[in-house]
């Protein structure tokens, strides 16, 4: 087939792919484009009939309004609690990986409750939770916040790391052993460089997922907690949604270091979105 | 087939020897203690955070338990019966989460396979292009909830205004209060951040097809649609069951897109089951029929959780 010669079919073909393709990344980019171009408008044109896309002036008003509201403790909050949580469900989740890869602890039955956690609603677990972290005094406290994103990451850690570490070549690790290295040094020596990319991966979409969750602050935090993703939709009590400047300003300083995360893990990208069902 | 793979990993290259194999009889090699250490941190976080809070979601569903009374009686099913034969909002949040889950569902399974087959002879290997597509992907559910609000805003939203211009005539539609409407808009929103994952998931399936039987097919004069009806699409049957179950396990938990977008109005329109559940336990206060319904919710969800594990599972055992 490719050594044809081009046919109208074969041009019209290409050319209509490329019109689709261009149709696709424009509408996943138009959005985009909106927030940060609202970011920059000027009041007048955050609101406008019709809608105003370059905006007439550019400004940092939005940036700066949306910082004094509260923007920048809930960025600190954001860092702290997702930053926090994917380093203990990265530590926790590798143990267990490695476990389940290397001696299948368990069987398939304890792997396989893992990762239903993954896929059950969080909501299931909201009611109960509470009234448990109220009793404990652990309602509205980072602490309990990381507990619980780590709790809901793990799964995902769990899975990922045990893919990466299935493909770890045995015989390394075996002569490692027969030189005496404990399974302790073996997972920290071997294993974990040899899974290094996979690691690295797992880590960055473990802080994308948990930088998104929206649910489990706003249902266990108050305000002096709130990530950024509650902060968001926390102008609508006070004020209809209408401050669309601040709000967009937010949604940018939140999205973008998910994009350039985004693009430097793309090798790993589908497959950690497909939990592994694609290797991409 | 985990069995087999476990019996594989059993089989140990001899120790090279006598001493050693000494050695590492007495430390068990394949079977070392640490492996439930290694393992117990994770299990003890889990069963903490989610086994023991589902029995205890059981327990308070069978009590009237709400935070402003201090006295909990004891109610049986009631709170369940409660849900189920007299609940009207519990029935259109189940209603609502079923058709804005299918309605999304089958948008992006639609965009998804249509991109795919555009892209299966064209496209290959052009991977940047995979990588802006899924943008959106990374994108807060939150922030495109309030992008979602921004864009189908009457007439301050671009929606309205890209509209006006492709078709004839001045589009004035009111996306976000008219009843029939709203779920449209939460339909979209979900469609343009996961359209592209299905596409991605289904190309790959495609690209996974052998390259020979495709061929052959051509040789032997198939039409396309004969090829891709008989050839590709029965190849793929796995990618599209996990894509088809990642997807609807994602969309039957809908909350964030709504909380911003809508915020389950107009009235109840958008109001999906976890959007009730939350209203119910944390503003309506009324916890044990919140954990009820968490309950019920549980049992609905559970199979399609089960098709998701076992799918997972028998693909990594399968790979390694």
């Amino acid at each position: 087939m490719r050594s044809r010669q081009p046919t109208v079919a074969g041009v019209l073909r290409v050319t209509l792919s490329v019109l689709v393709l261009l149709l696709a990344i424009a509408i996943a980019l138009l959005p985009i484009a909106w927030i940060v171009l609202t970011s920059f408008k000027p009041e007048s044109e955050w609101i406008a009939d019709p809608p105003v896309w370059i905006p007439s002036e550019w400004t940092l008003d939005s940036y700066r309004a949306m910082w004094e509201d509260g923007g920048g403790g809930a960025l600190l909050n954001s860092v702290l609690i997702v930053g926090l949580s994917t380093l203990l469900a990265m530590v926790l989740g590798c143990m267990a990986a490695f476990s389940f890869s290397r001696f299948h602890t368990g069987g398939r039955h304890v792997i396989a409750w893992i990762l239903s956690v993954k896929f059950l609603p969080p909501v299931i677990f909201a009611v109960p939770l509470l009234i448990m972290f109220t009793e404990v005094g652990l309602y509205n406290s980072r602490f309990g916040l990381i507990l619980l994103y780590t709790t809901f990451q793990l799964p995902f850690v769990v899975w990922m790391m045990k893919g990466f570490f299935d493909e770890v070549p045995r015989e390394i690790e075996e002569s490692a052993r027969v030189d005496g290295c404990s399974w302790i040094g073996v997972l920290c020596r071997f294993s974990i460089p040899l899974a290094a990319p996979g690691l690295v991966a797992t880590a960055v979409l473990t802080f994308v997922f948990g930088w998104a969750e929206f649910f489990l602050p706003l249902v266990f935090a108050n305000q002096e907690n709130f990530p950024l993703t509650v902060q968001l939709a926390g102008y609508f009590s006070e004020s209809q949604g209408l401050e669309w400047g601040p709000q967009a300003a937010l949604s940018v300083v939140g999205m973008v270091p998910m994009l350039i995360a985004a693009l430097a893990i793309q090798r790993f990208l589908i497959r950690g979105m497909t939990f592994g069902a694609v290797k991409g | 087939m985990a069995e087999a793979a476990s019996e594989r990993s059993a089989v140990e290259p001899a120790p090279p020897d006598p001493e050693v194999g000494v050695r590492r009889r007495r430390g068990s090699p394949t079977q070392p203690r640490l492996r439930w250490a290694l393992v117990a941190p994770s299990v003890v976080l889990l069963v903490a955070m989610t086994a023991f809070p589902f029995l205890y979601a059981v327990y308070i569903s069978t009590h009237t338990w709400k935070t402003t009374f201090p006295v909990k009686p004891f109610i049986g099913l009631d709170n369940y019966t409660g849900l189920l034969s007299g609940d009207d909002r519990f029935w259109n949040a189940v209603v609502k989460t079923i058709t804005i889950g299918a309605g999304a569902l089958t948008l992006e399974f639609a965009f998804g396979m249509v991109m795919a087959i555009v892209f299966w002879r064209t496209f290959q290997r052009a991977r940047w292009v995979a990588t802006l597509i899924l943008l959106p992907m990374m994108i807060a559910p939150v922030v495109v909830g309030f992008t979602a609000r921004m864009a189908f805003t009457d007439s301050f939203g671009f929606v309205n205004q890209i509209l006006s211009l492709v078709l004839p005539g001045d589009v004035t539609a009111q996306w976000l209060s008219d009843p029939t409407l709203a779920p449209l808009v939460i339909i979209a929103a979900d469609a343009w951040q996961w359209g592209p994952f299905m596409f991605l998931l289904l190309l790959a399936g495609m690209l996974a097809v052998p390259e020979d039987s495709v061929e052959a097919a051509v040789v032997d004069g198939a039409r396309p649609h004969q090829v891709l009806w008989h050839i590709v699409l029965p190849s793929m049957k796995y990618i599209i069951l996990v894509a088809a179950v990642l997807r609807g396990l994602d969309l039957l938990r809908m909350f964030d897109v709504i909380a911003l977008a809508t915020r389950g109005g107009p009235g109840t329109a958008t109001e999906t089951l976890t959007f009730y559940i939350y209203n119910l336990g944390f503003k309506f206060f009324d916890l044990g029929r919140a954990a009820a319904a968490s309950i019920l919710m549980l049992i609905g969800v559970s199979v399609l959780v089960m098709v998701a594990v076992r799918s997972l599972l028998r693909n990594q055992a399968a790979a390694s």
